[in-house]
């Protein structure tokens, strides 16, 4: 997949778990920068992404992101 | 006494600490009620955890300073800069129990999450947290509490960090007195009336103390 493809993907993800329509991802967003992200929103965002691309990750992955270009760059090398 | 770094060795100690902090000197231990646990398994959960050594949320070994008397645990308490590693405290800690508890409990305690949420509140980053702050009941009255948190606060200010903030509910007086003693003020308070909040948590309404 390229990151493109994962973006959409992505996008659509965050739409989703958020429940915001037209939603714009940026590889330096994170929690931040949506109001809704809290750490319930977060679990349900690293669960829907997992079952989204068929992944799992393991739970220093996902400590270690530090924003949504890393989570972005960790589902390509999942999917490679 | 002597104030040093906890380590792996200390974890059935810090467990009990965690445990004991988090039930505000009530009997309603807010992880066992909000995911439905027996004492057994909020132990294990908890020395799981510690044992992972996850930094950022005051749930690993390194974050605890603890007072020793003649080679035994009198009391600790643990110390984070919030944000440090990029996430925030609440978001590890949520991490951390799904990976130990499992999705499919985590899954099933949506409902009481929700409800203990609506006191949650957002740990400012940047500023050093103190939690878990817990004397064993034969040392209390010595003023351990106050050495460990200035120690704290000694060294984070080393490294350029000055203030700090420490949540507490709003029933807990013993500790907010030790708090106030330390330089803490009170410089927020949530509370919620929704009623399923005395069944889960050890007081419906919590406090921000603060240090500049």
């Amino acid at each position: 997949m390229t990151k493109e493809q994962i973006m959409g993907q992505l996008t659509s993800v965050f739409e989703r778990v958020f429940q915001k329509q037209d939603v714009t991802i940026t590889r330096e967003m994170t929690a931040k920068d949506i109001e809704e992200w809290d750490s319930l929103r977060h679990i349900q965002l690293i669960t829907d992404v997992e079952t989204a691309f068929g992944i799992k990750f393991r739970l220093r992955e996902v400590l270690s992101m530090k924003n949504v270009g890393d989570l972005i760059d960790l589902i390509q090398t999942k999917r490679a | 006494m002597k104030v040093r770094r906890a380590n792996r060795t200390d974890i059935p100690f810090l467990v009990d600490a965690i445990i004991e902090a988090e039930a505000s000197g009530t009997q309603t231990i807010s992880y066992r009620e909000i995911f439905r646990l027996n004492d057994r398994e909020l132990r294990d959960l908890f020395d799981s955890i510690l044992c992972e050594e996850i930094q950022g949320c005051g749930w690993s070994p390194p974050e605890f300073l603890i007072a020793e008397n003649d080679g035994e645990a009198a009391a600790c308490c643990a110390a984070w800069i919030e944000g440090a590693g990029g996430l925030s405290s609440s978001i590890i800690k949520a991490q951390l129990l799904v990976e130990f508890l499992g999705q499919g409990k985590w899954e099933n305690s949506k409902e009481n999450l929700s409800a203990a949420s609506e006191i949650n509140i957002d740990r400012t980053p940047g500023i050093l947290q103190i939690d878990s702050v817990y004397t064993q009941p034969r040392y209390r009255g010595h003023g351990l509490s106050s050495i460990l948190i200035r120690e704290h606060l000694l060294q984070a200010a080393k490294s350029g960090t000055r203030r700090a903030e420490i949540q507490v509910m709003k029933n807990n007086d013993a500790a907010i007195k030790a708090y106030q003693k330390v330089g803490f003020i009170v410089k927020r308070e949530k509370g919620s009336d929704n009623i399923r909040l005395g069944q889960l948590l050890p007081y419906h309404t919590k406090l921000v103390m603060g240090r500049d």
